[in-house]
């Protein structure tokens, strides 16, 4: 598939904002699964851009808007052919031992993702088996957190932690993505939060901003990504940023200033398919 | 000594007195001091030792106490009787305190590089990833000469044998180098005497190395790189160090507010404008110094710093991410490390540690733990800490319960019986033996650099082995003596050494 994605976000402040320090992650990564033919930053106010990959490999935009402005605005072009996978064979969870150590940073406590807790039971789960086929496992999570959660945004905030979200159960695509990496991870299973865009012809949710779900590692494979938020394997319709342990590993935009008092924010994405 | 002596009644009692052979007769390179002392007499003493306590009070040499109620700041107690080393045994700890530096060094380049120490697992992959003071915004940096810590403070202490043991490694910001300095001024104005044919090594030029090493870190080609002291300000419990350090330096004393960022560089403001600063020797934590990539909350760093620093445009002392070394549980793979990049022989053995992180560590904690030292591994200042034989049942059952929950946070080492030093209580008017260690300060630039000796610090609490200044402490004057000295006290000094480096 070929995708064209036009991402804007525009700050408005009611006072003067200045002294701005931002930091992008909207980059689409270059992997076997996505090829990157263009990509496009325009900033207002026009201010030079830096650029180097993060410790993920992900694309870090950053940027300082040292003068007066009472608007930011951030608008990104990308031109992405995304490719057909294979669908990988199902595989016992012990396949995975000798691949612990290696990916041991997407099995333990990560900030968002807390493991001191029983996050199967919690979530109405059963716990991994060491002969189960463990792809089957996780697209039955995925399906299973998709029947249990409710997408609404606005109930849960960037900084809820997981707990809360899982005791509430509305929430948005990071909220879900963070509940299956917590199951997944305490299954021994190698697993990692994934940021990125959606194509939203597919009748997807989480297409009107940037997209989250996680990727679990099959040996022999790579990463198999899994959309707990649309209850599907990742496809030729998600285009993916970066990864990390958990959303602060791969935020989209962060951002420090002084001044502007309480600003609105507008976002606008939008993913086309070209032919 | 005759009946009147100074030292009467004092006695090693099974531990390793600094000052005395187990026979209660003098160790030779104490000799000379020990005689003088005894020529001053006790009255005399007493005296000295009031004048040099009202002349740090007035100098307002001073430390903060953290969560103490009734005023925060107070002066470090000084003993004023010195701490001696003869020349062989420094030979040997400067020796394997540069080789632990060289590795830590390699280490960081490693963790923050290709990671092949991992790879090989020779240090688990685990441990540093889960370090909290693994920064992963600064993989891939390059570094000025490739270096990560600059001043390292490592605590030293010795066993019942006399034998040296490194117990930590400070890689981060170590403090206490102005009390060395302020102890030796103190001493010298105090017991001018003593000194006299000692031959006792010079450590004033520490203040001239650091800002050696500082400016060598200078991106910029220029003639007088801008170098500055960020502090957290005053309300640090090191802040007159601060103060010190930047005064001594000839070098701007700054806050987080002072300094900004634009077009890449940092910069200072000044009356006369803006200038922009080259080099950064830092007191404040990781953490705190960018909000922007780090605490949001910060109100003590700089926003945009981690990128200006990236960008090599301004260089850091330390460097960030140098605390992943100095986890207590990786401490614990400073030997392998050594062998690892330097295919050495560690010269200073470590204080064998139980880690939480390993099931047998665990277990083993959890069933002797009246008889360690447990010790959270990202805590310094003797903070988070449980002493087993000092602690009631209720102390040891609360605190495990927290290792329990969170094992790879702690580690436990055996209660070592730290070697003893005479130290005078003002309220016997006596010499009591005091628990002691040492922290020398190693300077890492082109070159190395320690100062002759470090911070011999007193656990003045009867009995206490925590030497922590937040925790009662004091500190003595340490002397390091020219190799020129007495052909007994060199033959002694050498066996010393020969035990201490095949003992690991």
């Amino acid at each position: 598939m070929r995708a064209n994605i036009h991402h804007i976000t525009e700050y408005r402040y009611p006072e003067p904002a200045f002294d701005s320090f931002n930091e992008l992650r909207l980059q689409p990564i270059e992997d076997s699964r996505q090829t990157v033919l263009s990509f496009r930053l325009q900033l207002e106010p026009n201010v030079p851009v830096y650029s180097h990959l993060d410790y993920y490999g992900t694309t870090l935009h950053h940027f300082h808007v040292l003068e007066k402005h009472t608007v930011l605005r951030i608008e990104t072009k990308a031109l992405v052919v995304t490719h057909a996978m294979t669908q990988p064979i199902g595989q016992p969870a012990s396949v995975l031992e000798a691949h612990k150590l290696p990916n041991i940073e997407y099995l333990t406590t990560s900030p968002r993702v807390p493991l001191e807790f029983d996050w199967a039971s919690i979530l109405g789960w059963h716990q991994l088996e060491p002969e189960e086929d463990y792809v089957a496992y996780l697209d039955g999570l995925n399906s299973h957190l998709h029947s249990r959660f409710r997408y609404q945004s606005g109930v849960t905030k960037v900084d809820t932690p997981l707990l809360e979200f899982v005791q509430g159960g509305i929430g948005v695509c990071q909220d879900y993505a963070h509940a299956m990496l917590a199951v997944a991870r305490s299954g021994g299973i190698p697993a990692r939060y994934v940021s990125g865009y959606v194509y939203a012809g597919a009748d997807f949710v989480g297409a009107e901003a940037t997209h989250a779900w996680l990727e679990c590692l099959l040996p022999g494979y790579g990463w198999l990504g899994f959309d707990p938020t649309n209850n599907t394997r990742i496809n030729e319709s998600h285009i993916k940023i970066g990864h990390g342990r958990d959303y602060d590993d791969v935020p989209p935009l962060r951002g420090l200033r002084r001044g502007g008092g309480v600003e609105s924010i507008g976002v606008e994405v939008s993913v086309d398919v070209q032919q | 000594m005759g009946n009147e002596g100074v030292f009467n009644g004092y006695a090693p009692n099974g531990f390793f007195d600094e000052m005395f052979e187990d026979n209660g007769a003098p160790r030779a390179h104490y000799a000379q001091v020990l005689e003088r002392l005894e020529a001053l007499g006790r009255k005399e003493f007493e005296r000295r030792r009031t004048l040099s306590d009202l002349s740090f009070r007035n100098q307002g040499i001073t430390f903060t106490v953290y969560g103490d109620t009734e005023g925060t700041e107070r002066t470090f107690p000084f003993d004023p009787v010195p701490r001696i080393i003869p020349a062989q045994e420094w030979a040997h700890l400067e020796k394997g305190l540069t080789q632990r530096v060289l590795a830590l060094n390699a280490f960081l380049r490693d963790v923050y590089g290709k990671g092949e120490i991992l790879n090989d697992g020779v240090v688990p992959r685990e441990l540093v990833l889960s370090a909290s003071h693994f920064c992963r915004e600064v993989h891939g940096v390059n570094l000025p000469h490739g270096l990560y810590t600059h001043v390292v403070g490592s605590d030293l202490i010795r066993d019942e044998h006399g034998t040296y043991m490194v117990l930590e490694d400070n890689l981060r910001t170590p403090s206490g180098v102005s009390y060395l300095l302020a102890n030796r001024v103190a001493m010298t104005r105090t017991l001018p005497s003593l000194f006299k044919d000692q031959g006792v090594r010079p450590v004033q030029h520490y203040t001239t190395v650091l800002l050696e090493v500082l400016r060598s870190l200078a991106p910029r080609d220029v003639e007088e790189p801008t170098i500055v002291v960020l502090t957290p300000g005053m309300y640090n419990s090191a802040y007159f160090e601060h103060a010190f350090l930047a005064q001594q330096m000839g070098v701007e004393l700054v806050e987080g507010r002072d300094l900004f960022v634009t077009e890449g560089k940092v910069w200072m403001r000044t009356t006369s404008g803006r200038e922009q600063v080259d080099v950064i020797y830092r007191r404040v934590d990781d953490d705190y110094l960018d909000p922007l990539a780090f605490n949001p909350n910060s109100s003590l760093g700089v926003p945009g710093l981690l990128e200006a620093y990236r960008s090599g445009r301004v260089a850091l002392a330390n460097a960030i991410g140098a605390g992943v070394a100095d986890d207590k549980a990786i401490y614990a793979y400073v030997p392998k490390m050594i062998e690892y990049y330097l295919s050495e022989r560690p010269i200073l053995p470590n204080v064998p540690t139980l880690l939480g992180w390993d099931k047998e560590g665990l277990a083993e904690m959890l069933s002797n733990p009246e008889k360690l030292v447990i010790k959270a591994v990202g805590e310094a200042g003797g903070y988070g800490m449980l002493v087993g034989t000092a602690s009631n049942k209720k102390e040891i059952t609360e605190f495990m319960k927290k290792v329990e929950a969170n094992p790879r946070n702690y580690i436990g080492q055996p209660t070592i019986a730290l070697s003893r030093h005479p130290t005078y209580y003002p309220d016997t008017g006596t010499f009591e033996p005091c628990h002691v260690d040492l922290r020398p300060y190693i300077l890492v630039g082109k070159k190395i650099t320690i100062v002759p000796g470090g911070l011999t610090r007193v656990a003045l609490k009867r009995g206490s082995l925590v030497v922590n200044s937040s925790q009662g402490g004091g500190s003595k004057d340490t002397w390091v003596l020219e190799e020129t000295q007495s052909g007994q006290s060199q033959s002694q000094s050498q066996s010393q050494s020969q035990n201490t480096g095949g003992d690991d």
